[in-house]
């Protein structure tokens, strides 16, 4: 009767932790890449490279049950030597790090040229990154906690957008079905892949135990994926895929057009005001991980006072590139390019590791 | 007049301390000696009688045992009536003899003491205190009746269907009211005495099977942990014992009604009472047993839930109209339908101040007539403040000070805060109410979010006596889901498992 | 807690002094509803870009206690300015405009013929949209004549706000399928996807000269409806636009069986009068309403495709002047039903033929149904069904009419009783 005395994070919490982090992903300008990629088949992409990424996920897994308590890092470090770990980690950091920078600096930029034309970037980008890092430093379980309290009403949110869009939707649009051909697809999709890559770093959180942990993992990856496929498709429906193409924010156009009625016509605000508090959420879960990254590298236990440095850093980088379009064509589309592999092939190479461990042990 | 009490108080305490140290008799833990005339003098010391006209010494001769007898009370606190009928006839008129004393009263309460300082403790409150020639005791007899008033209908949380009972300023009053709805030998009353000076009495009120051990042993820790000299009543322990005493949100629920308390004791919740306070606390609060009043249960499930959801619309649209006024109309003016912002536009035309300003005036000078409404003596206060708004309001805007839609969106945000029943939440949330305006004025909907975040992460963090102040929203804790809506009776059958109550369900006893 | 409230207090001073970047009160701005667009005059296009701007303003009125409401009303709100274009001639126009001009309540794009028939115009538009208060469900109207006078000759009757009328104005007109629906993001969907025509609402004000006689009531396009007084203004018809560009128009009727033929456009119910085929010197009025959806079956040959069309209608009987009994008679109602297919038919079948040949594309968006045939874009956009295939199509179509109702008076008067 007393089991829930350890206030660790359960399925909801991750749930909606791993659905902010990944879902976002459909509404920002990443989907210009994708669209770009697939034209009216970007939904494909979505789904694809979630195909190419379970195998290495469910390797994942059985690695994970076999180390009950350990988060990835510490059972690279466990089967493959102190060096090699310290080389995932650091290039880990790296990419987490990159990521979050360019990242963060292009929802703010998103959210400037559309709805604050003259706020300066460094201001909002100075009161965001310190909002998450107040909240980051609140601690895993308070994160967890502020997800789960808002994911109801964002899903309520999201469904009533859905549904606003299907009203301004032309159906046949979605043809022809595979937009720039199957082999292209399939490519793009395996380029895509480290889509889902947060979900290596989500190995990280305490949650309650290796069930708990699956289920939330399946379960969120499954919502996910349909909600990001349906996004791309409502944007297939609502612009075409030729018109899509030119806009670079699909998403705040979709909800500038839907109108509910006809006397409440703009009501792009209250979804922006949603969307912002998903991105709230995203943003203190990467600076959250990035933090604890770098105090598994550098050997810092307390590893909740680098959050501060850490997100100094992240506003310095985010603010290197001149334009958010160079932060999207350059770096993303690079640091996506590269660090698939790493977690494409990481799972394996833990599982072989530990099989060999075990055999040397038999 | 004024100046002869100063000097007399002055002379009084002089004269005491003076006593106090001189007299060598006057050591802790003395008892008793069984002279009459020895122990009085301690005790006469002791209440620096006859200077101290508020103490009473009776003396008397108990014919029936051929001795002599002394009766000691404080007037003031001590039923005279009692005393009288209860303890001096019988002992002056039996004829029989008197082999006990304790049979020969007819009083309800009597017990034996052999310590001064803890007869004296007793004195304090009320009892009346009977030493006997020959007897190394003192016999404390339960006399005590502080006037006070009767039981009476509750003021701030009033109910439609539940009982009309309240809490009074006598704790074993109160106490006995929630006991009557609950007969279990299970049922435990503690007492505590706080405060080295005042020496003042609190009672925990628990239900041995149900509460969780932690709970109650942390409030005994945190009451006490009290260092102060004198803590008259509970508004001021709850400042002591609290968690954040800094913080915005209460942390400890303070109710008047008997009901609630004892729904709360049933849930395996702990209860403070304490004299001369009319409610009682219940810990571990979280944020929902603030925002559901007694009617939510009393009321059908599909009534009670709708009462459930005007009210969490009140507490939004209090803590979020003026913001959501200001965000858009500086800042998301494509948001408003093109016939309302004309007319918004229209309005201000001739309005001398900002949006912002505007707003700000008008909140505080609606919250200055609320807050003067309170002081206002006869309970018409807060109608009278309320027309003082309206009025202040309709001049306003005549003299174009303001424009009419920022006094709709004041009225709204402030009738809607009487909706939110608990004082302190109620307090809670208009202050927020200022936060989010000013960050809607810096960012429009970014400063909102951003505020609103905060104030997330802000209730997610707070505990109450180790209990997370949103559960069992998140984190999850097994429980009956009593949040937001409620579930019809039958199905809650669970105990809210974040009190870590002994037995989770409702049902059937699972711990005996 | 000093230590923590310094960098507070600093931070939050930062703000209080500095912040506000984006604030604007609502009165600081005034609010366009209608943009209009004309060629500018002795601007020579081909060597300088330049557009002649009308802004159509929405102006709070004075809503002051004691002021005379009256002379708030009637203030000048229509400007008209050259400018390179019309996202610039917003700060242009703040030359004499004291407010900061502010689209993001723009409700139509006005558009010259002239202008629209020009290369230039899609460029402009296209880029326009760059701009974040540009909205894309704003409407496309075409006029006639320029678009400064379409705005400025509109006397609304009761409407005394600009942008109510246009709301009215648009939601009626498409309702009865006059003028299609004409959003921007329509426009750029079918422009970008290069293989149907866009049709957009077409204007014009009264001229007096051009009324053409009494017709059916559909037949006209704007400027031409018979009629006396009222608002100058008429929204009939339709402009066809391909490849961005004008290239003719259509008239009511037209544009009504284009939007029967298109799928994604909605239609709620449109009357309409037919010959009675028992009596020709009346006619029948009905109302008509597609409750199905149609169906469009392309064939991939060799040659030109064939498409198989079938064309569903609801016909309910609204009145019969002549008088002739169709409710009961089971044989009159059928003699009906095959003159209404015919007649339908015969319209469909000119409209078709004159897009297949006068403007070499469809306005109905077949291409959609023409997507499923292929796999990848590529393919699709090889086959170019405007311009390789559409044209040559052999096109049939199969009528579904179903008499739904006959009113909710089952028969007409005995007219020889009444006179008896």
């Amino acid at each position: 009767m007393r089991k829930d005395e350890k206030d660790k994070v359960g399925f909801r919490e991750v749930l909606a932790i791993m659905v902010f982090t990944l879902g976002l992903k459909g509404t920002d300008i990443s989907t210009v890449l994708l669209l770009r990629e697939g034209l009216n088949a970007a939904w494909m992409i979505i789904i694809g490279s979630f195909l190419f990424i379970i195998p290495s996920l469910l390797i994942l897994s059985s690695v994970l049950k076999k180390h009950q308590t350990k988060n990835l890092l510490e059972i690279t470090q466990l089967t493959m030597g102190k060096p090699f770990a310290f080389l995932i980690a650091l290039s880990l950091l790296f990419f987490t790090l990159m990521n979050t920078a360019t990242d963060s600096r292009s929802y703010m930029t998103q959210l400037i040229s559309v709805n604050f034309p003259n706020t300066p970037l460094f201001i909002l980008y100075l009161c965001f990154l310190a909002l998450c890092m107040w909240v980051a430093k609140k601690g895993w379980e308070a994160i967890g906690s502020i997800a789960w309290a808002v994911f109801p009403y964002l899903m309520i949110a999201l469904a009533m957008l859905y549904v606003l869009m299907f009203k301004e939707a032309v159906f046949y649009r979605i043809f022809p079905l595979f937009g720039n051909g199957k082999w292209e697809i399939v490519k793009a999709s395996f380029n895509f892949s480290s889509l889902f890559a947060e979900l290596l770093a989500m190995m990280y959180p305490f949650v309650k135990n290796h069930k708990t942990y699956t289920r939330s993992l399946y379960s969120s990856l499954l919502l996910t994926v349909s909600l990001m496929a349906l996004m791309y498709l409502s944007y297939i429906w609502m612009f075409d895929y030729r018109s899509v193409g030119k806009i670079t924010y699909p998403f705040n156009e979709a909800i500038r057009i839907v109108s509910l009625g006809r006397n409440i016509t703009n009501i792009e605000t209250f979804f922006i005001t949603l969307w912002l508090v998903g991105v709230f959420v995203k943003f203190v879960v990467y600076i959250y991980f990035v933090s604890k990254i770098f105090g598994f590298l550098f050997h810092i236990s307390e590893f909740e006072h680098t959050i501060i440095p850490i997100s100094i850093l992240i506003l310095v980088i985010g603010m290197i590139p001149e334009n958010n379009e160079i932060s999207l064509f350059v770096i993303r589309t690079n640091t996506l390019a590269y660090f698939k592999y790493l977690f494409l092939f990481l799972p394996p190479m833990l599982w072989v590791a530990t099989k060999i461990r075990e055999v040397r042990a038999a | 007049m004024r100046n002869s009490f100063f000097k007399k108080s002055k002379m009084f305490t002089l004269e005491m301390s003076k006593e106090c140290l001189d007299d060598p008799i006057l050591q802790k833990g003395e008892f008793f000696s069984g002279d009459i005339s020895l122990d009085s003098t301690i005790i006469k010391q002791i209440y620096s009688y006859p200077t101290n006209i508020d103490f009473m010494i009776r003396e008397l001769t108990i014919h029936a045992m051929e001795q002599k007898a002394v009766l000691f009370y404080i007037p003031s606190l001590a039923d005279p009536k009692l005393i009288d009928e209860g303890i001096i006839k019988p002992l002056i008129t039996t004829g029989n003899v008197i082999e006990d004393v304790r049979s020969a009263i007819s009083a309800s309460g009597v017990s034996e003491e052999r310590e001064i300082n803890n007869a004296i403790k007793e004195l304090n409150t009320g009892d009346t205190l009977l030493l006997v020639e020959g007897q190394a005791q003192g016999y404390l007899i339960r006399t005590s009746k502080a006037a006070g008033r009767n039981v009476e209908k509750p003021q701030n949380e009033t109910t439609l269907l539940g009982p009309k009972e309240s809490f009074v300023e006598k704790a074993d009053v109160n106490i006995s009211l929630i006991r009557k709805k609950i007969h279990s030998e299970d049922f435990t009353v503690e007492k505590m005495v706080i405060g080295e000076r005042s020496k003042n009495e609190v009672y925990i009120i628990y239900n041995r099977e149900l509460a969780g051990v932690e709970v109650v042993s942390e409030v005994k820790a945190r009451i006490g942990a009290i260092t102060k000299d004198a803590v008259q009543n509970l508004s001021l322990l709850v400042q002591h014992i609290e968690d954040r005493k800094r913080g915005l949100l209460p942390t400890i629920l303070q109710t008047e009604r008997p009901d609630r308390a004892a729904t709360f004791i049933e849930d395996g919740y702990v209860v403070i009472a304490m004299n001369n306070s009319p409610f009682a606390l219940v810990t571990p609060a979280t944020f929902w047993s603030f925002f559901h009043t007694g009617d939510d249960h009393y009321l059908r499930f599909v009534y009670g839930n709708f009462t459930r959801i005007l009210r969490i619309l009140a507490m939004f649209i209090t803590l979020f109209t003026p913001s959501i006024y200001i965000a858009i109309t500086n800042y998301h003016m494509e948001m408003l339908p093109t016939d309302l912002l004309l007319a918004i536009a229209g309005a201000r035309e001739m309005v001398p101040f900002p949006a912002i300003i505007e707003l700000l005036l008008l909140e505080t000078a609606f919250e200055l007539i609320r807050e003067a409404g309170i002081r206002v003596p006869v309970p018409i206060g807060p109608t009278i403040g309320i027309v003082g708004a309206l009025i202040l309001g309709q001049a306003g805007v005549e003299a174009n000070v303001f424009s009419p839609i920022v006094v709709i969106v004041v009225a709204l945000s402030g009738l809607s805060s009487y909706a939110i029943g608990d004082v302190n939440l109620n307090y809670s949330i208009r202050i927020a109410r200022f936060g989010f305006l000013v960050a809607a004025g810096l960012f429009g909907i970014f400063g909102m979010v951003s505020c609103f975040i905060v104030c997330l992460a802000y209730l997610t963090t707070l505990k109450s006596f180790g209990v997370p102040y949103l559960a069992p929203l998140t984190p999850k804790y097994k429980s009956s889901d009593d949040t937001i809506f409620r579930k019809i009776l039958s199905n809650e059958n669970l105990r809210p498992g974040f009190t870590k109550t002994k037995d989770i369900t409702k049902d059937v006893i699972r711990n005996k | 807690m000093r230590r923590r409230a310094l960098p507070f207090l600093l931070f939050s001073m930062v703000f209080l002094l500095t912040g506000c970047w984006d604030k604007k009160e609502v009165e600081e701005r005034s609010y366009v509803v209608a943009i209009g667009l004309d060629l500018p005059k002795g601007v020579d296009l081909e060597k300088e870009q330049a557009v002649d701007v009308t802004f159509q303003f929405s102006n709070p009125k004075l809503n002051v206690k004691g002021a005379n409401p009256a002379e708030g009303a009637e203030m000048e709100d229509i400007i008209t300015l050259t400018a390179p274009d019309f996202v610039t001639a917003r700060n242009m126009a703040n030359s004499f405009v004291t407010r900061e001009v502010s689209f993001s309540h723009n409700k139509v794009l006005i558009i010259s013929e002239e202008l629209a028939k020009t290369e230039i115009f899609y460029r402009m538009l296209s880029t326009a949209f760059k701009d974040r208060e540009m909205r894309r469900e704003a409407n496309i109207i075409v006029t006639e004549g320029k678009a400064s006078e379409f705005i400025s000759k509109n006397k609304p009757e009761m409407m005394v706000r600009p942008h109510r009328y246009y709301q009215f104005l648009i939601d009626r007109a498409t309702e009865t399928g006059m003028v299609p629906e004409s959003t921007i993001n329509r426009f750029f969907a079918i422009t970008d996807g290069d293989a149907d025509l866009f049709l957009a609402m077409y204007g014009s004000y009264d001229k007096n000269n051009k009324e053409t006689g009494f017709q059916d009531e559909d037949q006209y396009i704007a400027g031409q409806v018979p009629k006396r007084g009222g608002n100058p203004i008429q929204l009939i018809g339709s402009a066809v636009f391909k490849e961005g560009k004008m290239i003719g128009t259509l008239t009511g009727e037209e544009t009504r069986i284009t939007r029967f033929l298109d799928n994604t456009a909605e239609l709620r119910d449109l009357f309409s009068s037919f010959q009675d085929p028992l009596d020709k010197r009346y006619k029948i009025a009905v109302r008509l309403k597609q409750t199905k959806k149609l169906k469009v079956k392309i064939k991939k040959r060799n040659g030109p495709p064939k498409i198989e069309i079938t064309y569903p209608l609801d016909v309910k009987v609204l009145s019969v002047p002549s008088m002739i009994n169709y409710a009961d008679n089971l044989e009159n109602q059928e003699k009906l039903k095959t003159a209404l297919k015919n007649k339908l038919k015969e319209n469909a079948e000119n409209l078709i033929e004159k897009t297949q040949k006068e403007f070499k594309g469809e306005p109905f968006y077949w291409s959609l149904n023409v997507r499923p045939l292929f796999d990848t874009v590529k393919e699709y956009e090889e086959w170019d069904w405007m311009n390789k295939n559409y044209p040559l199509a052999d096109i049939h179509i199969t009528m579904d009419v179903n008499i739904v109702g006959f009113g909710k008076q089952l028969k007409e008067s005995n007219i020889e009783k009444v006179r008896d």
